[in-house]
């Protein structure tokens, strides 16, 4: 497989060497970092085998997502120009999410710094090796995505457009992995060490976000008519959008009438990438490998981490609050400041916080209804209901980390119930990101169904508490952040998201279904703390020997 | 000195974060001639590591002058590379491949063909005692194992100059002495081993030329024996504390078991 790969590359070694790549170099890193993405978490609980499952489950899930974008492309050429740019939108967007949040560690591996650096290697082989190895990864989504879009192309419009229209998808690829490189290196230019690995973090919970919202948003334009016409004659601001490029040349290409703003169009498409390539390799190659070594560095925190006391004090007030013993008190303090700071931990849950204000966002503009049609429905379910999406997130997302090792620790301490431990690191995430999220989305109930909602709110937040303390206990009680975060990767997240939607679903219409029989929830409230001081009790109290041990 | 292998004029380093600088390496001159074995030692954050990384080329962002090889390092950092090995003080390898495989990699990287890559690094291998595992991945290996290949790694280019950080991490000791050995009979054939540590012992045994650093500055630059001279100590250990103006060891440890026992 990797000799392929290599292959793929060998007929563009001009181009390489034309860009200053050493093209032996080239193909030595490059075929060395496919054979270790090839032996990747050998040896762990059949990880392998898991992870070739979730790729092949990603290509599927992008294949069907392609399927889908096919039947807006086969509504006819009258609106061709608006879907094949949704389509090369969405390629632009998934490749550079893909690299966002998924391949930045490729461009961004420290472990070259003390082995590729001190080799004679220009900057330029190195970074054209990264770049190429990650390539490699987003063409497969890419071109899955593209796969039945280019057969229902072939079949409609004939071979020869569908070629170009590869042709197009590539040059897309191309052209937004090299754009995401650009802003990349900027930024390294720029700022430096931590605050790059924040920018990094930060940008990829935004793009998650985005991401959902458009996710969300991409069927209602499919349905906007208006958005279709006016989207259907070009503007000039079209020139600055890069979807725009190759739909408006690949268009007239099929529908007849290739004119001057075509060519340009066309132009653009084939050279911007080729311009990106360029710079790249003359302008922001030079420092990429300085800059690099600098993510390396230590750097000094003294100056950041001001009003630290003050947080210290409010951590201690609300440890007080909700804990029993020093054991719980002590890890609940433990895990806020560890949660604060883990950028691993912040890339997992923060986009879910994004996700629940995009979700109920969505769901209040569907429809055009009015307010008084919002009041008169049960839709405050929703906001009680939804932000339970980041409770579970939180609960799987706790026991991972890339400082899993550093879990001995609890093994060593002389604690007589390690449930205690387990039990603070969740009250500490609960506190510190479910709980205020639900009251920010619930004082917006409050305002539009008024404080007789109360009450449902206050059902609502026990009950989602119950059923995550239900779950908890169902799961092997495990130390926070104890478990290697590859693990995460091993297709199971299809199945964790799966029961989250039906725990969600299913306590959000056991709710529906209290107020439909008329039920006074207050009366079923006193039953569900019951249940909530029995199993959060029952998890404090978890003994030695259920704890899963990973160190 | 012009025939000099590596001459560092007004070499300084300063690290950012924000709006606060840290200035680790504070106008350091020096000149080390082929054949020396240089200990470059000093306490922790003293800039050991730095220096060696922008003597290696890892870092590039520097003021003052450094020539390695006879090559300006900011002006022609692929000739300097060709000239050197490194061997950092962690056990950074792509662990995933076996010792052979990353092998031939690091000598394919320095233009080495194949054919000879492989019979150097199992000879090599063979001495180094990891004939045995020389195909098996080294996510299993040991810390010493490890450090083992990266230092067979760091010299089956044959550089000319050496670079060393704390090379003997994890190593056991009978690995120590053939690394100690080796780095002599190197020295003795004209090649410069640039040696940063702590073990005090072994570049006291080994280094021909000391160089103690502390805060960012050069403090004493000898060999052992004129750095002694005139002091009241026995070892290389005594002579660092001295030095380093840090010598209430006792009292500190006296202090450190009071708090424990409190």
């Amino acid at each position: 497989m990797v000799k392929i790969i290599l292959s793929l590359f060998r007929p563009f070694r001009k181009i390489l060497e034309w860009a200053g790549v050493n093209y032996h170099q080239f193909e030595v890193i490059l075929q060395a970092k496919l054979t270790m993405d090839n032996r990747k978490v050998l040896g762990h609980n059949n990880q392998k085998k898991a992870m070739k499952n979730a790729l092949g489950m990603q290509v599927l899930i992008y294949t069907m997502m392609g399927g889908f974008m096919s039947m807006m492309l086969m509504k006819g050429s009258g609106a061709l120009f608006f879907f094949t740019t949704i389509f090369f939108s969405f390629i632009m967007i998934m490749v550079i999410m893909g690299l966002i949040s998924e391949f930045n560690t490729i461009l961004f591996d420290t472990r070259d710094n003390s082995i590729l650096l001190p080799r004679p290697i220009s900057p330029r082989t190195l970074l054209f090796v990264r770049v190429m190895h990650i390539m490699i990864y987003l063409m497969v989504i890419s071109l899955s995505l593209s796969i039945i879009p280019l057969i229902v192309f072939a079949i409609t419009y004939g071979v020869a457009p569908m070629l170009i229209l590869l042709a197009d998808v590539i040059l897309m690829t191309i052209f937004s992995v090299f754009l995401t490189n650009i802003i990349y290196m900027l930024l390294m230019k720029f700022t430096s060490g931590e605050r790059l690995k924040d920018i990094i973090v930060y940008s990829q919970i935004v793009m998650a976000i985005i991401f959902m919202g458009a996710y969300q948003l991409m069927p209602r334009l499919a349905e906007n008519e208006a958005l279709i016409s006016s989207l259907s004659q070009i503007k000039l601001w079209m020139y600055l959008v890069p979807p725009f490029w190759m739909s408006a040349s690949l268009t007239p290409i099929i529908n007849g009438g290739f004119s001057l703003q075509s060519t340009i169009f066309l132009m653009l498409s084939v050279a911007m990438p080729v311009l990106g390539l360029w710079i790249l390799s003359s302008v922001l190659a030079k420092s990429f490998n300085q800059n690099l070594a600098t993510l390396d560095e230590g750097d000094t925190k003294s100056e950041k981490k001001k009003g630290k006391a003050e947080k210290a004090t409010l951590v201690d007030f609300l440890a007080r609050i909700f804990t029993y013993s020093t054991d719980e008190r002590t890890s609940f303090k433990t895990i806020w400041q560890i949660s604060s700071r883990d950028r691993k931990f912040k890339q997992a849950v923060y986009p879910a916080l994004g996700y629940v204000f995009v979700i109920i966002l969505m769901t209040f503009i569907n429809g055009h209804t009015s307010l008084a049609d919002i009041v008169e429905s049960k839709k405050f379910l929703l906001l009680i209901h939804v932000p339970s999406f980041i409770l579970f997130i939180l609960t799987f997302s706790l026991r991972f980390s890339d400082n899993f090792k550093a879990s001995w620790i609890y093994q060593t301490i002389p604690v007589q119930r390690p449930g205690h431990i387990i039990s603070g690191a969740f009250k500490a995430v609960t506190v510190q990101l479910y709980v205020p999220i639900f009251i920010i989305v619930n004082m917006v109930t409050i305002y539009i169904w008024g404080v007789g909602v109360i009450g449902q709110i206050i059902f609502g937040l026990c009950a989602a508490l119950m059923m995550n303390y239900l779950i908890l206990l169902l799961q092997p009680a495990i130390f926070p952040f104890s478990d290697e975060k590859s693990a995460e990767q091993s297709g199971r997240n299809a199945t964790k998201s799966l029961l989250m939607f039906f725990t969600i679903a299913g306590m959000g219409g056991l709710h529906y279904l209290l107020i439909y029989l008329n039920v006074n929830v207050l009366y079923v409230l006193p039953l569900v703390l019951i249940i909530l001081f029995l199993l959060s009790r029952k998890y404090r109290l978890t003994p030695w020997n259920k704890m899963t041990n990973f160190a | 000195m012009s025939n000099a292998i590596i001459t560092i004029n007004n070499l300084s380093k300063s690290y950012r974060n924000g709006k606060t600088e840290k200035k680790v390496l504070h106008n350091i001159n020096l000149s080390v001639l082929p054949g020396q074995i240089i200990g470059y030692i000093g306490p922790n954050g003293a800039g050991k590591s730095t220096t060696v990384k922008i003597l290696s080329g890892i870092i590039s962002d520097f003021e003052g002058e450094a020539m390695v090889a006879g090559y300006d390092i900011r002006k022609e950092p692929l000739k300097v590379k060709e000239h050197i090995g490194y061997i950092p003080e962690n056990a950074s390898l792509y662990e995933t491949l076996s010792p052979m495989e990353f092998l031939q990699f690091v000598g394919q990287l320095h233009g080495l063909e194949v054919s000879r890559i492989e019979d150097k690094a199992i000879r090599l291998l063979e001495l180094f005692d990891l004939k045995q595992s020389a195909h098996d991945r080294m996510n299993t290996f040991s810390k010493g194992m490890k450090q083992k290949v990266l230092i067979i790694s760091g010299i089956i280019h044959n550089p000319d100059v050496i670079f060393m950080d704390e090379p003997l991490d994890g190593l056991d000791a009978n690995a120590v002495i053939i690394v100690k050995e080796i780095l002599m009979q190197l020295a003795k054939e004209g090649k410069t081993i640039f040696y940063s540590s702590h073990i005090m012992d072994v570049v006291e045994k080994i280094s021909d030329r000391i160089i103690l650093i502390n805060q960012g500055v050069v403090i004493a630059d000898g060999s052992y024996e004129e750095l002694s001279q005139g002091k009241d100590t026995t070892s290389l250990e005594q002579l660092f504390t001295f030095l380093t103006g840090k010598s209430d060891h006792s009292q500190r440890a006296g202090e450190i078991i009071d708090i424990v026992e409190q």
